[in-house]
């Protein structure tokens, strides 16, 4: 073996603490992202699962107001002449909701068998790849490769042509309609000939099937289906490939251009058809940040310790190079030892990344843990694994050997372009709000590019005068000890802006929680204001809330109900109860809420770019928006009316919540015995507390970001590790300095007090680094991922309780750093005396 | 005249790679104001022990040795490492062959370090003043690597003697300077400790010195 690769697999086995540490944070990192990679893979599959099958191929899709089938034949002729260039499928559809009942075995679901079902009708021949219908060859489906088929989202040729009969429909799972059932809607009887994952509560059928059990015309059509070819779209899957959820971050391609002879179309993206995958894919997306997060993480410590390794073996490595060994033969002996530690690393990494998939897809339910099924291990992951693991250590190592060689010299126009660039960055990440939720992420990164840039800056500034003059000597020792930050600002400032960087992470990620929380709490105090709250059967329902107004406790009944429906083009849900002053209120509009009115959830006035007093069209009729609502956690865009509303926008009213609220002198004995009655009577129903739903609910939201919280503190001791790596480094540099103080006659507590202030001034510095820039990514999260990624704002508050325990944390860490002992590894410092 | 160090029996192991040393065996010393010992002998002799010990920075693992002032004598191993460093920093004052000065004080600051850790502002401007006198006025605000090594003897002797201290124990002084430096500071060393009337502990295997002191301590392997 060579002979520098012995002496430094010797060094290693030397320094048994150290190499762990490097390779804890690798195994770290590479299971961050396996796990990461292989959830997002599942979730990408499960979501492929909900893409409805008239979608699968379809890229937009495109419906003007009041369309019928001469618009439809109309824009297929212009792009027949090729008007419409970049288009190579369309296919109609009509949409609507019927009363239909259930002919086997109704009575079991309803007292009346009967319930509202969506129907979509699609002209399938249209559709690519139907029956050998080749208008659309060449075109992939939109949605990950190896998720078509039966059960997926393109139908198998043999369901089409069932479906072309004219008494066939496709019955989505959600609905408990086997293949073979039957469903009477009109009086005439329907097969179901296939089940499919899609859209909820959805009867698919052929277009001219729906036309007849929506009793529609036969020129009826609601939309179109668009497939255009999008010459990103392998860039987009090769992104996805990369990191899950990736492709969710970047701005949508442009809608194609319909000609001007069909003026009037509205063209929509498909991730605003399926706003509930869009969700997914931002949080997914959210994900792959924390999994190339922890990344970073990794090389961090790979660096600290090459940093450290280095300095422990400086004496070794100025006689080797004495004895002629070339630089590049020792960064050779020096680098093989991290791809070693980074192979090591990558192996349990790997199995340790499978398992924890596994292990949260089996928390998460069963979606997940089915999608496992269809997959398997595939080789993306080894490469990942194996790129991140060993790309680390080498990373790390080459950049602390260079560093430490003095071969790492960036030119002084090159800091400055940097800056400049990331000013650039975060002006283009905030003001342009197309550049999507990669816009943002990229504003955050340009903010800390910034922000860690005054790293060297901060530490040049103690650049502490000396004493003067023949006066009183005073604080020698604390100018010796700070003055060590200035000088050695190569050994400390990749520490401190890692230590910086954890604080600013720490303060902004909790700065949100705590106003995302205080929001939430808010949103639950003002609609859950109820005593209690039921869900069940539409006939169920309408027999408690008889029941419950014969109660003298019982102040008010309070029911609500909901429909599918698209505003402007848009799919939503819409809710409506009696929007009386009480029920408004709720919402924070002062009157009874008037016909013709709606509320709308931030999420779809940001896509339709509404404001209060402006109007939105719902089936034909325009709704004055009188009032937006945050809507957290709702995965489709929502607007609420009045039951009036509702009437005059055709819904059949089925309601199937109720609430419940008691008068004030009711004890919570009296609430809770009603409660149990009520149960009794009604044990089909769910019968539920508010205040118990609000304290699920606040559990469910601390639950949600219990994994942010741990993320955040792990960190902070990443960073403490960090900046105990680089005090170390001072330290071991500093050796002669403390056995000269020492013969001086200087006690170890005076040493370890000068120690004490010294990394209490290195975590001052990384404080005053961290505090602006953790703010500013509060404000960020908060008014431009929080909208970006899921549409709703977050009002920012910063409080005491959020701002303190970060920055006592980064500055507990700094001291701990400094006072915590080095590590007892036997160097060739260590000889013996 | 006054004793200012003794030893009886003093002795001093090592534990190496090759096993136990013997580095220093039943060694009895007095050591008297105003007198210059030089310890004479190759490397690994036991020259720097000595000085360690006497300066309590290593224990003895055999004898006893007393640090004598005008409050009595102290024997450094009874004591514990907390009053052993201010015993150091009052009466002793140290000299070593490289790496003398704090890198991160300026020449000046390095001189008044013992004067703060001693809290004597009194004798601040003797203290300055001897720098002067070894030539390094020029210098006073420097920081050490801007300095010559004779540049960092002088500053690192003006610093051992700045508390005027009862024992100077000076480490190979000047194996790291070329021999005008090494003269230079040699005799501006026996210059000022004899005007202070401290004893000095030299460590050399530079018989010359050696010959220039008044009596010789001769250390074999």
């Amino acid at each position: 073996m060579n002979l520098l690769l012995r002496s430094q697999l010797r060094f290693v086995a030397r320094s048994p603490w150290s190499a762990l540490a490097a390779l804890l944070g690798v195994v770290l990192g590479v299971t961050s992202v396996v796990a990461v990679h292989e959830i997002g893979t599942r979730v990408e599959r499960s979501l492929d699962r909900v893409v409805p099958p008239y979608l699968a191929y379809a890229s937009h899709v495109a419906e003007r107001p009041g369309m019928n089938a001469d618009d439809y034949f109309a824009l297929r002729r212009a792009w027949r002449a090729g008007a419409v260039p970049g288009i190579s499928a369309m296919a109609p559809l009509v949409e609507g909701q019927v009363l239909a009942s259930d002919p086997d075995g109704g009575a079991a679901r309803d007292a009346d068998s009967s319930r509202v079902l969506r129907i979509v009708g699609v002209d399938w021949l249209s559709l690519p790849g139907a029956l050998g219908n080749r208008a659309g060859a060449g075109v992939a489906p939109v949605t990950t490769p190896g998720a078509a088929g039966a059960n997926g989202s393109a139908l198998a040729t043999a369901t089409i042509a069932a479906l072309l009969r004219s008494d066939t429909v496709l019955a989505d799972r959600s609905l408990g309609l086997p293949r073979g059932a039957r469903i009477a809607v009109d009086g005439a009887s329907y097969e179901v000939v296939g089940v499919v994952d899609g859209q909820s509560g959805v009867l698919y059928a052929d277009i001219g099937v729906a036309q007849r059990l929506l009793g529609l015309s036969a020129d009826a059509v609601s939309m179109v289906v668009l497939a255009s070819e999008d010459p990103w779209r392998s860039w987009r899957v090769l992104l996805d490939r990369l990191m899950p959820g990736l492709s969710a971050g970047l701005a949508a391609g442009s809608a194609p251009a319909l000609p001007g002879g069909t003026a009037g179309w509205r063209v929509r993206a498909l991730a605003q058809e399926l706003p509930s995958a869009a969700f997914a894919r931002s949080v997914l997306f959210n994900l792959g940040a924390l999994g190339t997060l922890s990344l970073l993480v990794a090389w961090f410590l790979i660096y600290q310790v090459a940093v450290i390794w280095l300095h422990r073996q400086r004496s070794v490595l100025e006689r080797l190079d004495v004895l002629g060994a070339t630089t590049a033969e020792l960064a050779l002996g020096f680098v093989a030892v991290f791809v070693l530690l980074g192979l090591a690393a990558t192996a349990v990494g790997l199995a340790l990344g499978l398992r924890l998939a596994a292990l949260l897809a089996q928390a998460q339910g069963a979606a997940l843990a089915s999608a496992e099924q269809g997959g398997g291990f595939d080789g993306v992951v080894l490469g990942k694994a194996l790129v991140s693991g060993l790309g680390v250590c080498l990373l790390g190592a080459c950049a602390a050997f260079l560093r430490d060689r003095d071969r790492l010299h960036a030119p002084r126009w090159l800091a400055g372009a940097v800056r400049v660039l990331a000013a650039l960055g975060l002006v283009l990440g905030l003001g342009l709000e197309r550049s999507g939720l990669a816009g943002g992420m990229l504003a955050v990164l340009c903010a800390t590019v910034l922000a860690l840039s005054l790293v060297n800056p901060l530490l040049r500034l103690l650049r502490i005068p000396g004493v003067r003059g023949a006066g009183e000597p005073r604080g020698l020792l604390l100018r010796a000890g700070l003055r060590d930050l200035h000088w050695y600002p190569r050994v400390l400032n990749v520490a401190l802006g890692a230590l910086a960087l954890a604080i600013a992470v720490s303060l902004g990620v909790a700065l949100m929680v705590a106003s995302f929380r205080s929001d939430f709490t808010g949103m639950l105090a003002q609609r859950l204001d109820g005593d209690f709250y039921i869900r069940g059967d539409v006939a169920g329902l309408a027999a408690a809330a008889q029941w419950l107004q014969g109660r003298p406790e019982v102040r008010r009944v309070r029911s609500y109900g909901s429909a599918a429906q698209r505003a402007d083009g848009l799919p939503v849900d819409l809710g409506y109860a009696r929007f009386d002053t009480a029920e408004a209120a709720r919402y924070g509009v002062a009157a009874a809420l008037p016909v013709g009115a709606a509320l709308i959830s931030e999420r779809l006035a940001r896509t339709l770019h509404l404001a209060i007093g402006e109007t939105l069209e719902i089936a034909g009729r325009r709704l004055t928006v009188a009032q937006t609502f945050p809507g957290y956690g709702d995965a489709r865009p929502r607007v609420l009316v009045d039951v009036a509303t509702a009437r005059e926008l055709g819904v059949t009213l089925q309601f199937d919540r109720l609430t419940v609220d008691l008068w004030p002198a009711q004890s919570q004995q009296a609430a809770a015995g009603l409660a149990a009655r009520l149960q009794q009577t009604f044990p089909q129903l769910d019968v539920q507390s508010q205040r118990a739903l609000r304290a699920q609910a606040l559990a469910i939201f601390e639950q949600t970001f219990a994994v942010t919280g741990a993320l955040t503190l792990l960190a902070l001791v990443v960073a403490l590790f960090g900046i105990y790596a680089a005090l170390t480094a001072l330290r071991l540099i500093q050796a002669p300095v403390l056995r000269l103080l020492e013969s001086q006659g200087v006690s170890g507590r005076e040493l370890l007090g000068v120690t004490l202030i010294r990394s209490a001034a290195t975590g001052a510095m990384a404080l005053l680094i961290a505090l602006p820039l953790g703010i500013a990514m509060a404000w960020m999260l908060c008014h431009v991922i929080n909208p970006r990624a899921f549409g709703w704002t977050l009002n920012l508050s910063i409080t005491p309780g959020a701002l303190l325990p970060p920055l006592l944390g980064g500055l507990a860490a700094a001291v701990m750093a400094g006072v915590l002992p080095a590590p007892r590894e036997r160097g060739v410092h260590d000889a013996a005396p | 005249m006054t004793l200012v160090l003794s030893a009886a029996g003093l002795g001093k192991r090592f534990a190496d790679g090759r096993g136990d040393r013997q580095v220093l065996a039943d060694l009895n010393l007095d050591v008297r104001r105003g007198e210059i010992v030089a310890l004479l002998g190759p490397s690994g002799s036991g020259k720097t022990t000595l000085l360690n010990l006497a300066a309590g920075l290593l224990d003895a693992d055999a004898g006893q040795l007393w640090l004598h002032d005008e409050n009595g004598r102290h024997e450094l191993s009874a004591l514990d490492v907390r009053r052993r460093a201010r015993l150091r920093r009052a009466r002793v004052g140290y000299v070593f062959q490289f790496f003398n000065l704090v890198p991160t004080l300026t020449v000046r600051e390095n001189v008044l370090l013992p004067l703060q850790l001693n809290r004597r502002p009194d004798l601040v401007g003797r203290a300055l003043g001897r720098l002067q006198a070894l030539g390094m006025a020029p210098h006073l605000d420097a920081f050490p690597e801007a300095l010559s090594g004779g540049e960092r003897q002088r500053t690192a002797i003006a610093r051992a003697l700045a508390h005027e201290p009862l024992l100077v124990l000076a480490d190979e002084p000047t194996g790291n300077l070329d021999a005008d430096n090494a003269v230079r500071v040699v005799t501006l060393l026996w210059q000022e400790v004899r005007a202070l009337d401290s004893a000095l502990l030299v460590a050399t295997h530079d018989e010359r010195i050696a010959s220039q002191a008044d009596r010789i301590l001769r250390f074999g392997r």
